[in-house]
């Protein structure tokens, strides 16, 4: 076998001049129907995605109507009108009722707030020992008048914090100290009461000038 | 945009008028079909015109044309047998059309097609065994060792025929 019958057999192999046109206008057709299909893509997805969206704008503005519409249409088919007018006043009243409720326990509950307070601020104790006093069953007020104003503390407390009684009158000299006093308290306890003297006092006197004031203005008008 | 898109026509008829033959016989060697041949050129040509960058002589496009024909008939001939995939090496053989009437051209493509193209790419087209090898991603050595198998092969084939006539 001779190289020149190799190459002469590879020869035979050859399209034909009418296989060469068709092959090349197939070429230059794809280029075409590849850039028609670009264009055709994203023309189809700019319509898809505008068409979603108008979609979703819809059944999200058209929903909740559609959702009332037909909880109105149930309840006119399942439902009498009678029937429904007693259901709906039966729900207005219970709600109500719970309304007033709520109310009722939103005004009660400062009042034991007020207690405790009342409890702290009529005590001649000092403030910052009464403070120290976290729960109100150990504070015992002997009793409700505002006259004796005496606070007794447990006796547990008497021995933690040093303090037994405590008077409204002269409440410097009636402190009884049951074990060891602390003296920087005691100070304390001293200045806040001169302090309490003296605002009753002002007090006392803002009132009789008011009350002079009151006179005059009544003699005036006479 | 129109008059580049001509141009780019215009390369693209230049360089299937020049290498439109050589592309087909690969194609055809590889397939041993003419419709798949032709298709396997028509994309081969596609492929061509979506090439972005530039090529810097004939041979380079010559050369980039025959790798891209053989890999595009390796894909063809692994998506003709979908139901396995195996390597180029190991892709079974389709049976030769007895279309291109020639003796000899029937006993090389009754060859393997890891013997056919390079006897194909060296005895017509003239290219060197090395340059077959960058081209094929093949071993050069391995590459001289099939030629030689199939030089052998052939003569064989050929002697048989001779012998039976």
């Amino acid at each position: 076998m001779k190289i020149d019958d190799l190459k002469n057999s590879f020869d035979a192999i050859s399209p034909t001049p009418e296989q060469k046109d068709k092959m090349l206008t197939e070429i230059l057709n794809a280029e075409d129907k590849v850039k028609g299909f670009n264009f055709t893509r994203l023309f189809t997805t700019a319509i898809g995605l505008a068409a979603v969206i108008a979609i979703s704008v819809v059944a999200f503005n058209y929903g909740d109507f559609n959702v009332t519409e037909y909880e109105n249409m149930v309840a006119y088919k399942t439902e009498e009108p009678a029937q429904k007018k007693t259901i709906k006043e039966e729900n207005a009243i219970k709600k109500s009722a719970k309304t007033e409720k709520k109310e009722n326990v939103q005004v009660a509950a400062p009042v034991t707030e007020d207690k405790t307070e009342t409890i702290v601020a009529e005590a001649p104790v000092p403030m910052s020992m009464a403070r120290t006093i976290e729960n109100p069953e150990n504070v015992e007020a002997e009793d409700a008048n505002e006259n004796s104003g005496i606070a007794v503390a447990s006796e547990e407390n008497e021995h933690n914090l040093g303090i037994a009684v405590v008077s409204e009158e002269n409440t410097t000299d009636n402190v009884e100290w049951m074990t060891v006093p602390a003296l920087e308290e005691v100070e304390d306890l001293e200045e806040e009461n001169v302090r309490t003297e003296e605002d009753k006092e002002t007090e006392e006197e803002l009132e009789e000038e008011t009350e002079e004031n009151e006179e005059e203005t009544k003699a005036v008008t006479e | 945009m129109t008059d580049s898109f001509k141009h780019r026509n215009d390369d693209v008829i230049a360089v299937y008028n020049k290498f439109s033959d050589t592309v087909y016989r690969v194609c055809f060697v590889m397939l041993k079909n003419v419709q798949e041949a032709e298709d396997a050129t028509q994309n081969t040509f596609i492929k061509y015109m979506n090439y972005g960058k530039e090529f810097e002589s004939d041979e380079h496009i010559k050369a980039w044309l025959i790798v891209t024909a053989k890999n595009e008939c390796k894909n063809n001939l692994t998506h003709w047998f979908k139901s396995r995939r195996t390597d180029f090496e190991e892709l079974p053989d389709v049976p030769y059309e007895d279309e291109h009437k020639s003796e000899v051209l029937e006993k090389v493509l009754s060859l393997d097609k890891k013997y056919s193209v390079p006897l194909y790419l060296h005895y017509y087209e003239g290219y060197k065994t090395h340059e077959i090898a960058n081209m094929l991603n093949m071993n050069h050595s391995t590459l001289r060792a099939n030629m030689n198998k199939a030089r052998k092969k052939l003569k064989l084939l050929l002697e048989e025929e001779e012998y039976e006539n």
